[in-house]
């Protein structure tokens, strides 16, 4: 039971690993952080794997430790508001990290956001989850996240004006 | 769900090496068990430790009655050899103590 449990574990931390550093990351905005969040997230995925109720798939459940982890990193490292205009601009810190202006100018009207607004955007626009998963992580209602998300997008493209950046939009 | 296996788009511009991904996963991996197992041996340590106490405690508690030293009554002094050791100067005693012993001692004036 144990080992299979293991197995089932680790199968989820080869298959998302990389999706878990880049949610980390885009939270933290620093390579070495976004690491040691996913590190500490499964941390304690592991050891309330056999509390996991099924009421969402694993995979939600899993990716849910490492957004609380990397927002308890950030306040951890950023206890209060910024005035760097490095990390103003919401830019991450990673060698895996590459943009161009656009990239970097949608990164920066992202940063202004308010942090639901960011963290929905950021699922839904760069991960392309569904409003359930994104409920699940963020333990809000459907209702309430589309309506962020139509406010997140308004903002941006609002600061996007000009730069004719598609983002997809949807109510 | 769609946190998907699926080769990203990377609209976020992060593009994670698959050999990082598979260190990554491997070094969460191994960190997770550790810290369960590490837990698990601090635990089975916290009741090793407290069953131990418990015992001892157990043990020290039925033993003392018999272990709590008793007054041999032949060792005990009267108050008259007490008197009889004060006059003759082997004992020293404070003002109040001596009014004591003297008032045992049916002694009105000393």
């Amino acid at each position: 039971m144990q080992l299979e449990a293991l197995r089932d574990f680790t199968e989820l931390a080869q298959r998302h690993a990389d999706q878990w550093y880049r949610a980390a990351l885009r939270i933290v905005l620093d390579h070495a952080s976004a690491q040691d969040c996913v590190q500490d997230a499964s941390i304690k995925m592991w050891s309330n794997w056999s509390s996991f109720r099924g009421d969402a798939q694993r995979s939600t459940w899993a990716y849910r430790f490492v957004v609380n982890e990397a927002l308890s990193a950030k306040r951890r490292i950023r206890p209060v508001a910024t005035t760097d205009p490095a990390e103003l601009a919401g830019v991450p810190d990673s060698p895996y990290f590459e943009a161009d202006a656009v990239l970097t100018a949608l990164y920066a009207a992202v940063a202004q956001l308010p942090e639901q607004q960011r963290l929905v955007f950021q699922f839904r626009y760069f991960d392309e989850l569904p409003y359930t998963d994104i409920a699940h992580i963020l333990g809000t209602s459907q209702g309430g996240l589309k309506a962020n998300y139509h406010h997140a997008v308004a903002k941006i493209k609002k600061t996007m004006v000009g730069l004719n950046l598609d983002l997809h939009s949807e109510s | 769900m769609n946190l998907s296996t699926e080769p990203h788009k990377r609209r976020d511009g992060i593009h994670v090496p698959d050999d990082f991904a598979a260190q990554l996963a491997e070094r969460a991996t191994r960190a997770a068990v550790a810290a369960k197992q590490r837990r698990t041996r601090i635990r089975r340590l916290t009741w090793t430790a407290t069953a131990v106490a418990a015992v001892f405690a157990g043990v020290l508690l039925s033993v003392r009655p018999d272990s709590v030293p008793t007054i041999d009554s032949s060792m005990q002094l009267s108050v008259e050899e007490a008197w009889t050791a004060l006059e003759q100067g082997d004992v020293t005693l404070s003002d109040d103590e001596l009014l004591e012993l003297a008032e045992l001692h049916g002694i009105t004036s000393l």
